[in-house]
């Protein structure tokens, strides 16, 4: 990377990172993990209770990360798409693709960075790294990379930052609730669907495998799959939005 | 063909241009807004680029400046395509009316942020431009002036050889007006920049402009040296401001004089019209040529 281009990086980086936000985002997260021993205390759960203390809204940290990348993509980058100011950077010397990977490496990447160095070294000291904290870890990983995917998908197409919040948070809450339900209902009637409907919520699959593992072991294959098509989604999403962005007029 | 295109180019434009535009077209769902424009902005000079509102100046600036993709012709910015071209973005400053930056950033964390990546003398600058005591300010707290002023010490920053402002003076009072095209002459003087500076207020740019391109309804109506354009409207036609405008519409009665307000509009030989009114005890307070304005109005014959 030449001086100048990490100079815009640093630029970007610094508008969305401006002091205080990472002295207050970090130790968040790090004390959002405090809840984990505290479920985990109750003996025969500890399985079951990681799984509950890992489902965003309820652990802090997940949360965290996701609202920040929502606001750095929606009412940071979107804000500058629909005010015009975008233009300021579109005039500095930087092709739109280095622009799209810097703006996505801020946005998305950095919040994401910190909550997985958090989370894997919380569980290496804690001494519970096991192959359940390392599902979870990739669960919410792809949930996450979906979900950002589908925002900055939305901020790029629609334009508008109320617009683009309230698309977003509609589909994908519509997708996490009806994913969730049709999930647990699925486990019992019709487990052969989950391929097809993992992706959408699957929380309600490990969290059956950690009540029986044995008895729900083979729906880890769904959680897999579900993985999977979260990434290939994410992946989607990212190329359509990245290639709109290319072309976009100011 | 671009690149046969190019390579002549470089032969023969280059050198001499630091705008080339052939038959560009841009097109908003289906409507024509510039509908296959052709001019050349010549190397150190201050080009005007004068229409109405609407008639596709900031259309073409968003063109030359790699905001807007173009749906046909070509168009060549210091010899390249400027669409996604970080390399003219090093060479060419472009203001805009309205400082597109975040409200909320002072001007001097602006300022240094572009510094940071472009490697100017800001200090010198802001000091030449009178505005160190500004330095702490909010930019949604500067008056439409001093925006401008930032605006063109950034662009200063990267000491370009082209600078393009899309009606830089639009929310300007006359004061700011005045000084910001004090300043265009004297950066163009020192900096050897060639500057092409679209508005729909001819008379200001009148005092600043050495080539001036007409755009109308999407169309170049006129381009060219001031001198060569005012020539090519073939105007013998003279304002005069007199002390008595009834007594001069009298004796210049054989020339068909026009009132125009406290004006005369008259056609001759300057030097015969105000031999008349001397000979005749009409004292001429002003007397000028046609203007730009006026030029403009015969090639769109508004």
């Amino acid at each position: 990377m030449s001086s100048r281009s990490l100079q815009i990086f640093k630029l970007l980086f610094k508008e969305r990172y401006k002091d205080p936000t990472l002295q207050l985002i970090i130790p968040t997260i790090i004390s959002g993990y405090l809840f984990v021993p505290a479920f985990l205390i109750r003996g025969d759960f500890l399985s079951y209770a990681l799984v509950v203390g890992s489902i965003p809204l309820i652990s802090i940290p997940e949360s965290v990360t996701f609202s920040i990348a929502l606001r750095n993509i929606i009412f940071v980058f979107g804000d500058h798409m629909n005010s015009g100011s975008i233009v300021s950077f579109l005039m500095l010397p930087i092709k739109r693709t280095t622009f799209f990977l810097f703006t996505y490496t801020c946005d998305v990447l950095t919040p994401y960075t910190i909550w997985i160095i958090t989370y894997l070294w919380y569980f290496y000291e804690f001494n519970y790294l096991n192959s359940l904290v390392i599902t979870l870890a990739l669960i919410f990983t792809s949930g996450y990379f979906f979900s950002t995917s589908v925002v900055l998908f939305y901020t790029i197409i629609l334009r508008s930052s109320g617009a683009s919040t309230l698309a977003s948070l509609f589909t994908l809450g519509s997708i996490f609730i009806v994913g969730g339900f049709g999930n647990y209902e699925l486990i019992t009637s019709s487990p052969s669907a989950l391929s097809f409907t993992a992706f959408m919520n699957p929380y309600p699959l490990v969290l059956a495998y950690s009540i029986k593992p044995t008895y729900f072991s083979p729906l880890l294959n769904y959680v897999n799959s579900g993985i999977i098509t979260d990434f290939a989604l994410a992946l989607i999403l990212l190329l359509i939005s990245f290639l709109r962005f290319k072309v976009m007029e100011f | 063909m671009r690149k046969k295109y190019n390579k002549k180019l470089s032969k023969s434009f280059l050198t001499v241009y630091d705008i080339e535009v052939k038959g560009l077209i841009k097109a908003y769902s289906k409507k024509r807004v510039l509908d296959g424009i052709s001019f050349t902005v010549v190397k150190g000079s201050i080009t005007g680029f004068i229409g109405p509102n609407g008639a596709g100046k900031t259309t073409t600036i968003k063109i030359l400046s790699g905001l807007l993709r173009r749906d046909g012709g070509e168009v060549y910015v210091l010899g390249e395509d400027p669409w996604d071209n970080p390399r003219l973005k090093e060479r060419v400053s472009v203001i805009f009316t309205k400082l597109p930056y975040p409200v909320n950033d002072t001007v001097e964390e602006y300022l240094n942020d572009l510094n940071s990546v472009f490697r100017g003398d800001v200090r010198k600058l802001v000091k030449d431009f009178n505005l160190t005591e500004h330095l702490k300010k909010r930019i949604g707290q500067l008056s439409s002036g001093q925006a401008q002023k930032i605006q063109l010490i950034a662009s200063l920053l990267k000491n370009p050889e082209l600078i393009i402002a899309d009606e830089p003076t639009e929310n300007l009072d006359p004061k700011a007006r005045i000084e910001f095209y004090d300043l265009v002459k004297r950066l163009n003087k020192e900096f050897n920049a060639t500057f092409f500076i679209s508005s729909h207020i001819i008379t200001e740019l009148e005092r600043v402009i050495d080539h001036v391109i007409f755009i109308s309804n999407g169309r170049v109506i006129a381009e060219g040296e001031l001198g060569k354009i005012e020539a090519m409207a073939d105007s013998d036609e003279v304002v005069i401001l007199t002390n008595d405008k009834e007594r001069a519409l009298e004796v210049l009665k054989e020339f068909n004089p026009i009132a125009d307000g406290q004006y005369i509009r008259v056609k001759g030989k300057m030097r015969v019209i105000l031999d008349l009114l001397d000979d005749n005890g009409v004292e001429v307070l002003s007397v000028r040529k046609v203007s730009l304005e006026d030029v403009f109005k015969k090639f769109t014959n508004i």
